[in-house]
């Protein structure tokens, strides 16, 4: 091999001390990148929640009341208002948006595809008809039995979807319609109950059923709350592998990951995170089809799944404040705005893949 | 001309091997594509697995990689087990570049190598000093650190085989198996990465093994070739010792004529068709 008389190369202009420099400034950059973007979405998200408490949509209080009632010093119509009514409502819209948000960035890097979120592929649909089963057939149990069912119908569906598209590898057109057929399995099986169902119950069913965080109470937010904390804690893990499994199963393994298991997981986690949340204020579309992308446009798409939660918490409450108080539309559901959003944005993306397939 | 059959010759090993196959049989389903297999490789080598398409070379590489269970016999590691070691253990000690890995959108040269750093990394752990001194070798030593920020999906084919190899690098093994490492380049790109390949394994002992389609360059680069046909071992050994016409005739069935490389020792075949076999007659 010496002896072969290769065209010399030129030198090399790049030497350790400036790669290192580079290394460290790209990173240091980042970081500040992604701090900006922290502190953006964390005031925008304490505007909007103050915004939902104080503006609240219907009924008033004086607004000299609202800050010592959301702590609950005040008792009687403001205790009601604003302990009972705006801080549930506006806490559940957080909590579910950002567990939406996580759900729709989970799935949409295991899969690698910003169409493969959890209410594209049937999960969403799962967890609905699970929870309303108990919405419908027994109502006593609503705090614990929806989130449980929703959960488990998810599972349900995550199994199935999982199943029924793997072939050596996911292909995601195949993904997509498997979903697509399930998510019309399990609509076809909530129309069922409602055709037998009580009047109260269909009424209240209904409303959940456009996605709304007009009915979220306390249990609602404990729900949410413990929900997204074990959500992330268990994304908190699968990140790094993830993030090795975005180069390919194979290479994946190569770098010693578990790739099984940790498709497994990630897939269980997306789906227990939108169960949850659509337990509680319903199947609020396309929230998490959009949160993944908008983050990773924010700080890169490395930033992607830890900067998703808190973008979806923006668009969900964002929604839910437009849905109470704006002029000529209000009171709408929430689910109605984000759809508004969201729909767009998903022909878009169809479209634009067509596009890339075809040339 | 009728190939002659040749008995497989054992290339024994001088010192402990640092990658053993012992009788595996690996197989998609019910039909094997390798049965029985048994094979060394030499630590500090350059290792070249050819054969005709579908002989298995590629299954089998990715067994001692330890991507796919062989259904009977087992593959060693430095002497252990490598399905009973743990699998970070394994990725320290031994790297395995896939034929195609995926870029994920957007990505940067920079972040692409630091994954090659998963296998050193402690859950909660930042980006350490010795990270940074990984990723920059590689860089340097595949001559892409100028592209650090640049993103993967717009690099040419033969830069993004480089920053590929530098993620291999990064992950920072004693042993690293590529997956026909220079498929889709032209002559210049696949002549670039074979000449990296084989300063990296002089320069710092790295045991290599790689799959070639390339028998020509098989000969030129490495210092052991294994020929493969229908799943077993035909031959193995240093090229000049087995690379002949009755193997290309065995392996390939293909006529050939074998001469040395104008610059080297190293056998090269030029290949005979029908055409020229009728011109020669």
């Amino acid at each position: 091999m010496s002896a072969l008389a290769v065209g010399s190369r030129p030198a090399p202009a790049a030497t350790k001390e400036h790669t290192l420099a580079r290394l460290r400034a790209t990173r240091r950059a980042r970081r500040r990148r992604t701090a900006l973007v922290t502190v953006v979405l964390a005031v925008l998200l304490l505007g909007l929640t103050s915004a939902s408490v104080l503006l609240g949509g219907v009924g008033k209080v004086e607004p000299a009341d609202v800050l010592p009632a959301a702590f609950g010093l005040r008792t009687g119509l403001a205790d009601y208002m604003i302990f009972q009514l705006r801080m549930p409502r506006a806490l559940a819209a957080l909590l579910a948006g950002a567990l939406f948000g996580l759900a729709g960035a989970l799935y949409q890097r295991l899969i690698r595809n910003p169409l493969a979120t959890p209410d594209i592929v049937g999960i969403s649909a799962g967890a609905g008809a699970g929870a309303t089963t108990v919405l419908l057939y027994a109502p006593a149990s609503v705090a614990l039995g929806t989130p449980l069912a929703a959960v488990a119908g998810a599972f349900v569906l995550a199994a199935a979807v999982y199943a029924l598209s793997w072939r050596r590898g996911v292909d995601t057109y195949r993904l997509v319609l498997v979903g697509i057929g399930l998510s019309a399995v399990c609509t076809t099986y909530t129309n069922y109950l409602f055709t037998v169902a009580d009047q109260h119950s269909i009424a209240v069913a209904m409303r959940w059923l456009v996605g709304s965080t007009s009915g979220a109470d306390w249990d609602g937010v404990t729900t949410l709350a413990l929900g997204l904390g074990g959500c992330l804690l268990a994304t908190a893990l699968l990140h790094r592998p993830l993030g090795s499994m975005s180069l390919g199963d194979q290479l994946a393994t190569g770098l010693g990951t578990r790739v099984g298991l940790v498709r497994v997981a990630a897939l269980l986690v997306g789906a227990a995170a939108a169960a949850l949340a659509t337990s509680v204020v319903g199947p609020i579309g396309f929230v998490s089809l959009i949160s993944g992308p908008v983050a990773a446009r924010l700080a890169g798409a490395d930033r992607a799944l830890v900067l998703a939660p808190p973008v979806g918490a923006a668009l969900v409450i964002g929604a839910d404040v437009l849905a109470q108080n704006a002029p000529l539309i209000s009171p709408v559901p929430t689910g109605v705005l984000t759809a508004l959003l969201g729909a767009p944005y998903f022909v878009w993306l169809i479209l634009r893949r067509r596009k890339k397939a075809s040339s | 001309m009728t190939p002659k059959t040749l008995t497989s010759s054992p290339h024994a090993p001088t010192a402990a091997p640092r990658l053993e196959a012992r009788g595996i049989t690996v197989g998609y389903g019910d039909a094997p594509v390798i049965e029985g297999l048994d094979l060394w490789i030499e630590a500090g080598r350059i290792t070249a697995l050819v054969g005709p398409n579908a002989c298995g070379k590629s299954t089998l590489l990715k067994s001692l990689a330890r991507l796919l269970p062989p259904a009977a016999g087992s593959v060693l590691l430095e002497g252990a087990d490598i399905h009973r070691l743990p699998t970070r253990e394994v990725a320290r000690r031994l790297g395995i570049l896939p034929q195609s890995p995926l870029a994920p959108e957007s990505i940067t040269v920079g972040d692409l190598v630091w994954r090659g750093r998963h296998p050193h990394r402690q859950f909660g752990q930042r980006r350490t000093a010795a990270d940074d001194e990984a990723i920059a070798d590689a860089l340097l030593a595949t001559g892409t650190a100028e592209l650090i920020d640049r993103p993967v999906d717009a690099l040419s084919g033969g830069q993004r085989q480089r920053v590929w190899i530098a993620l291999a690098l990064a992950q920072d093994t004693p042993t690293l198996l590529l997956d026909e490492p220079t498929t889709y380049l032209d002559i210049a790109h696949q002549i670039e990465v074979l000449d990296l390949l084989a300063d990296l394994n002089e320069q710092t002992g790295k045991t290599i093994v790689l799959v070639s389609h390339d028998l020509n360059q098989a000969a030129l680069y490495a210092s052991t070739i294994v020929a493969l046909r229908d799943g077993r071992v035909v031959r193995q050994g240093p090229p000049a010792q087995v690379l002949d016409a009755d193997l290309v005739a065995e392996v390939f069935g293909l006529d050939c004529v074998v001469v040395p490389h104008p610059r080297s020792d190293r056998p090269q075949i030029f290949p005979l068709g029908r055409r020229h076999l009728t011109q020669e007659r």
